[in-house]
This record gives structure tokens, C-alpha cells and sequence, in this order.
């Protein structure tokens, strides 16, 4: 089990569509300076798979970073990293989108319990 | 540790296991909800303030999180209110009566403009807040006079909420609706919190179990 030291003062990420991402900064989740490191990624129509490879790859490699919310549809863009995972920390949340409700069969938690049950 | 002691905590151990997705799955079914609730009173929102009133295009170049997460020793996470360093010590002077007050409130604002602003801005621009702040102060004067007294500190704790609040981004008379969707993404933060630490749990009696597994396996 992989862990990494963490700042005190960590955040939560988020990576969705505009609407997930303008809820959860209402709610105060984010966090972007002068040098446009941000702790969000607006992920529509245009945004290529690698954009959103990379900012998977910086969320889970920054200290400062504790949660990372992924809505659910993109999350199966890039599901091949997201199973390679296997930190605690940050812990991975798929949620879902508007459009996309919640599928617990696709869900990374429900697949590794599956796998540990042996009912896959 | 007998073989009969090692089966016996692994099914202890499963069991917990168990438990605990159950609960991780009810946490879920909340969660959804919420998100549903948010997102509907978003689109409302949005329905009401026009299309491209909500949007990334209102986010300022810099914002600073409302909160902070914090990682106890157990690997667990707990949200905490993020504190400004940059409270002025001289808040405890706001007691003094509303014209001084007013006063040391002008000076202090043209000093902050001056430090962030080029000479060439500042000049300018802080003629402009003088005239500004002149007409505070008379406003301020006819205030007194008519026997109303009206504080400082009210004004300058709005002016922090505005800043500090993101539902000022998108105006200042936002509908009730987008008011609504901020608490519900607000209670929703407090349960991704609580299910991350359950899945750090999940995690860990995981591998508590493949350990246990093993050595079994040796005996």
C-alpha cells in the first residue's frame, strides 16, 4: 500500500464537465494562483485525452492533494490509469455527472471489491 | 498465532470488511442525492441568470480554497475552515466611534492601494479614492448627524464575504437557487470526506486480509 507524505493543508481536485466543476468551486473547493496551477480541470467536448491524462497524473503526484473527484464519464477515458492507481492517498471518487448517473459496476472500488471476492 | 486464531480473524476481519462497504454504499446513495440536488438547482439557476452567466468564464484568475483538508497519523482525513493569516491586529480598534474609525479605515485603504498599484496607477488612482473616501466621510458626517451610527466593521465584513464567497463571482443578486446548490455541493464535500475515509479503511483491512491469507497459506 502506497503512501506519500501530504501537506497539512491539502485540497480536494476536481475533474468534470462545467457544471460539476462550477458546483463543487461554489462550494469552495478551489484553489489557482498567478502561476495557474489549479486544483480543477473543465473537461468538455474539446478537451483531448492526453489534457486529461496529464492533470489525472500532476493530481496524484502533488503533496497537496488529498481527494480527487473524477465524474464518472471521464473517468472511463482514462479507466486504464485509473486501475493502475494504488495509492491511498490521494483517494479517487468517481462521481457522477448530470447527464451521467452513477454506475457502480463501472466504479474502481466496486471492481477491486469484486476482484477481492472473487465474484468478477 | 494458531491456525484455528488466524481463521478466526480473518472472518472477523471480513465481516468488518463487509460492514464497512455497506456503509461506504449507503454514504454513496447520500451522496448521489445530493449531487442530483445540486445540479438541479444549478440548472435552475442557470435557467434564470442566463446561459453563460455560470461558467468557467466567471472564475477569477486567483482563488484560494475555502478549506483545507488535514491527514491524521491513522490515514484519515479531517476538514478544518481555512484561517487568514492576514487579519489586521488593529481589528479590536474597531470600537473606537464611526467618524475615527472612518477615518483610520481611508488611510489605511489608500496605503493597500498604494502597495499593490504602479506609481503611475497609484497617482491616479488614489486621487480618485481620496474624492471617493471624501464622500464616504461626508456621507458618514450626515450619518451622525442625523443621530444614526453606523459602524465600520459591517461594510469591511461584507467586503471580505464578497471576496471570500465564490457565489460572488457569478453577481451580487443571485437567485435563492444557486444559494440552494451551494449548500447542497457543501454537504456533499463533508460526505466525499467521510467516504474517502472509508475507503482508506476498505484499503487497509484489505491488505490486512491478504497478509492473513498468507500466512495461513505457510502454516
Amino acid at each position: 500500500m502506497a503512501t506519500k507524505n501530504i501537506t497539512e493543508n491539502a485540497l480536494v481536485a476536481v475533474i468534470g464537465d462545467e457544471d460539476i466543476v462550477t458546483g463543487f468551486l461554489l462550494a469552495g473547493v478551489g484553489q489557482k494562483d498567478k502561476k495557474k496551477n489549479e486544483n480543477f480541470l473543465v473537461v468538455d467536448n474539446k478537451t483531448s485525452q492526453s489534457k486529461i491524462e496529464q492533470a489525472f497524473k500532476s493530481f496524484t503526484t502533488r503533496h497537496d492533494i488529498a481527494i480527487i473527484m473524477i465524474s464518472q464519464k471521464v473517468a472511463d477515458e482514462i479507466r486504464y490509469l485509473i486501475d493502475e492507481y494504488n495509492q491511498v492517498i490521494p483517494t479517487i471518487l468517481e462521481i457522477p455527472s448530470k447527464d451521467h448517473p452513477y454506475d457502480p459496476t463501472k466504479d474502481s472500488i466496486m471492481m477491486k471489491v469484486k476482484r477481492m471476492t472473487g465474484s468478477d | 498465532m494458531t491456525a484455528q486464531q488466524q481463521k478466526e480473524e480473518i472472518e472477523k476481519l471480513t465481516t468488518q470488511f463487509f460492514d464497512e462497504l455497506e456503509y461506504l454504499n449507503e454514504l454513496r446513495e447520500q451522496y448521489n442525492e445530493l449531487l442530483k440536488n445540486g445540479y438541479f438547482y444549478l440548472a435552475k439557476s442557470r435557467y434564470s441568470m442566463g446561459l453563460k452567466s455560470l461558467g468557467q468564464l466567471q472564475y477569477p484568475e486567483n482563488i484560494k480554497s475555502t478549506f483545507t483538508i488535514t491527514i491524521d497519523s491513522d490515514n484519515s482525513l479531517s476538514i478544518h475552515e481555512r484561517q487568514d493569516k492576514k487579519k489586521s491586529p488593529s481589528s479590536s480598534s474597531n470600537n473606537t466611534s464611526s467618524s475615527s474609525s472612518s477615518t483610520t479605515t481611508t488611510t489605511k485603504r489608500r496605503g493597500g492601494n498604494k502597495e499593490s498599484k504602479t506609481k503611475a496607477d497609484s497617482d491616479d488612482e488614489s486621487s480618485d479614492d481620496e474624492s471617493e473616501n471624501n464622500n464616504n466621510n461626508q456621507e458618514n458626517n450626515e450619518n451622525n448627524q442625523d443621530g444614526e451610527k453606523k459602524p465600520a466593521t459591517p461594510k469591511r465584513g461584507n467586503k471580505e464575504l464578497i471576496k471570500k464567497d465564490p457565489i460572488y463571482w457569478f453577481g451580487i443578486m443571485t437567485p435563492s437557487t444557486l444559494k440552494q446548490s451551494q449548500s447542497y455541493f457543501k454537504q456533499s464535500i463533508n460526505l466525499s470526506l467521510e467516504m474517502s475515509n472509508k475507503i482508506i479503511l476498505l484499503n487497509v483491512i484489505e491488505k490486512q486480509l491478504e497478509e492473513l491469507k498468507k500466512n495461513q497459506q505457510t502454516v
